[in-house]
């Protein structure tokens, strides 16, 4: 068993895969703002343009480090951090709209 | 001082909190110097917490369908080089038992997600037996079912039989040692302390390992009842950063008696499901005949040596041990090879770019993502492979083959199907010789039962993992997943150097160890040696080797 864990192990060892992140504890928002907060940023996430959403989704909601959207979606690094500021730029104007 | 572009680029990392330590650094000196922009980072940072709670939660389905729609769509429209594979797989024909632990691994890994109390509760009774016996039939390399029958006594007590007639071969094993028996011939290894196993182990195997290794399962999981028995069903798929192929396993539970009743594995192979096994478990407790678990010869002279060529051979019976007492099986390929062209969507989940190699029984699968074809040959032959035009081609393939196979062979499917053919030459290079040596401190001692090893990189760095793994092991992937190594892989020696007694060696010592790294070698090193004394030594020379120079085939 030993033997063939390491097997397997052994030859995942060149693959890269983002590491699991353990979420921070939550802070004192209530529940019911909290999930308004999250139901706004979704919506205001479905509205965005669709290559900054994309980008957003990609980062945020599935995880994937930029260096593999970047690839994936054919553009530079640069160009998908940009499309992610962009993207987080929008949302946060609409959160707080005194500020944009 | 970053820009603002720069500052830009790296808000989303920073208000995530997944800056490596230096950007981050240069985060804080702009803030201090722009005060003024906190406030950009404080919205920006309720966005990105939102989010995160969004993807704990309840991700947005349809936004990551369409997203990753994207990356698929981006995939497939790639322009693809001349990909002629028409060697599709027959039916399957050739499949062959696998005592050891590869789906095993696979489902203790994946079913933590949706296991069920009762399957554990059940498995875990198993604990409590003193013996049991294991019979049926597993898949021999010619397809055929083969008779398999198992008898274990805890702890460590073993006594395998697999096949009939002059073919059978016996294992018996008392965790010190194994003896092999086939036809007349008698073969002996010792097993070593650490592969010791007690029935706790033989109960976590069936239901998966006991370790802190969690993440959310991608397999599913269906129980039922069929003729009074509770039937327990999870098929296993790939994960990300998982590559092994979709494994069904059920086990049958008496809940009169709360213990296995019946193991069946499946494989799936093209779309097909292939049954690999069958067993039944009963004799739980029974009295067990007092010689079962002896295999003598008479004379110690009887006994042949396991040189390399037996090894390859007896693969399936060295494998076996109490634990494997669910008895998975792995597929061998008709023809004993199998090249397949892999699409976007056939790819292993998470697997974007590289390689990955699953080997075990005697059986090699490769999958390559969009490599080179001149790494694949040298991967698939581990011969030196000329650079050339020939040879630059990206592929994405699965190549699986009996290891047994001569590398002409390996690779004549995939070149004859492009048109190409390889020759064989020789030359002078220069090479580095990795020469890790020790400095006799004694290891601190693994303080988990099994073994673990995870790799990871994201923004945040590096990050390295063991539980129970040789020193060797960790060494190895410690420097080949460096940045900056300056390993050659095609050419290129590691060698571990200890001069005393062979049971002493430090590097076959198992260890525990975590490393957050920005990836760099030479910090690599420095955690080797402050934490287990290692050193290295990289000393140049020239060799005379072979080299494959791809072309096109002769007309």
């Amino acid at each position: 068993m030993n033997i063939a864990l390491k097997g397997v192990q052994r030859r995942q060892r060149q693959h890269q895969y983002e590491a699991d992140l353990v979420a921070p504890p939550q802070d004192d928002t209530s529940p019911m703002e909290e999930t308004l907060m999250l139901d706004r940023v979704r919506r205001l996430a479905a509205r965005l343009p669709t290559r900054q959403r994309n980008v957003f989704v990609l980062r945020n909601f599935e995880g994937l480090p930029f260096a593999e959207i970047a690839a994936q979606l054919g553009c530079s690094e640069e160009a998908a951090r940009a499309n992610e500021y962009k993207a987080l730029k929008k949302i946060r104007q609409q959160l707080h709209p005194s500020d944009a | 001082m970053i820009t603002r572009k720069e500052f830009e680029q790296l808000l989303g990392d920073y208000a995530r909190d997944e800056l490596a330590p230096v950007d981050h650094a240069k985060m804080d000196a702009y803030l201090a110097q722009h005060p003024a922009e906190r406030r950009e980072v404080e919205q920006t940072k309720t966005v990105t917490d939102a989010a995160h709670q969004i993807r704990r939660t309840e991700p947005p389905a349809d936004l990551l369908r369409e997203a990753r729609g994207e990356l698929t769509a981006q995939l497939v429209n790639r322009p693809r080089p001349v990909s002629l594979f028409r060697r599709a797989r027959s039916k399957p024909a050739y499949l062959t038992g696998l005592a050891a632990a590869l789906a095993l691994v696979l489902i203790g890994e994946l079913w933590w997600g949706s296991s069920s109390d009762a399957l554990a509760a059940a498995l875990k009774n198993l604990e409590q037996v003193r013996s049991f016996r294991v019979s049926g039939w597993i898949r021999g390399a010619n397809g055929d079912r083969v008779p398999f029958q198992q008898h274990l006594a805890s702890p460590n007590l073993l006594r395998a039989e697999i096949g009939a007639g002059p073919q059978r071969s016996i294992v018996v094993s008392d965790g010190q040692s194994r003896r092999i028996q086939i036809g007349d011939r008698y073969y002996h290894q010792p097993v070593p302390a650490h592969q010791h196993i007690d029935f706790r182990w033989v109960a976590r195997s069936l239901y998966g390992y006991d370790n802190e290794y969690t993440r959310t399962s991608a397999s599913s999981f269906a129980q039922e009842e069929i003729d009074g028995l509770i039937r327990y069903t999870i098929t296993s798929r790939p994960l990300g950063g998982q590559y092994l192929p979709g494994i069904k396993y059920q086990i049958d539970i008496d809940p009169t008696i709360n213990l296995p009743r019946a193991t069946t594995v499946y494989q799936q192979v093209d779309s097909q499901w292939i049954q690999l096994s069958h067993l039944r478990y009963d004799a739980y407790d029974a009295a067990i005949p007092q010689d079962l678990f002896a295999l003598y010869t008479g004379l110690d002279t009887a006994i042949d040596s396991l040189t390399q060529e037996t090894k390859q051979a007896l693969w399936f019976e060295l494998s076996i041990s109490p634990s494997s007492a669910l008895c998975p099986a792995f597929y061998v390929p008709p023809g004993d090879i199998s090249v397949q062209p892999l699409a976007a969507g056939q790819r292993p989940v998470g697997m974007i770019s590289g390689d990955h190699t699953n080997a075990h029984g005697g059986v090699r699968q490769h999958f390559f993502i969009e490599k080179p074809l001149r790494d694949i040959v040298q991967t698939i032959t581990g011969l030196y492979v000329a650079d050339g035009e020939w040879g630059r081609q990206p592929l994405s393939l699965e190549v699986s083959f009996k290891e047994a196979l001569p590398w002409p062979e390996r690779v004549a499917p995939l070149l004859d199907s492009l048109g190409l053919a390889v020759e064989t030459t020789e030359r002078t290079s220069a090479r580095n010789r990795f020469v890790f040596v020790h400095d006799g401190r004694p290891l601190p001692l693994s303080r988990h039962q099994e073994s673990l090893s995870e790799y990871g990189v994201n923004s945040l760095g590096h990050h390295f993992r063991f539980q129970r793994t040789s020193l060797e092991f960790i060494v190895d992937t410690l420097l080949r997943n460096a940045l900056d190594n300056g390993l050659d892989r095609r050419i290129d020696r590691i060698e571990f150097i200890w001069q005393g007694e062979a049971a002493a060696n430090p590097f076959k010592g198992e260890v525990d160890f975590r490393l957050e790294s920005s990836g760099q070698w030479t910090e690599h090193l420095q955690a080797l040696q402050d934490h287990f004394g290692v050193s290295l030594e990289i000393r140049p020379e020239e060799i005379r080797h072979p080299v494959l120079v791809l072309g096109p085939a002769a007309p």
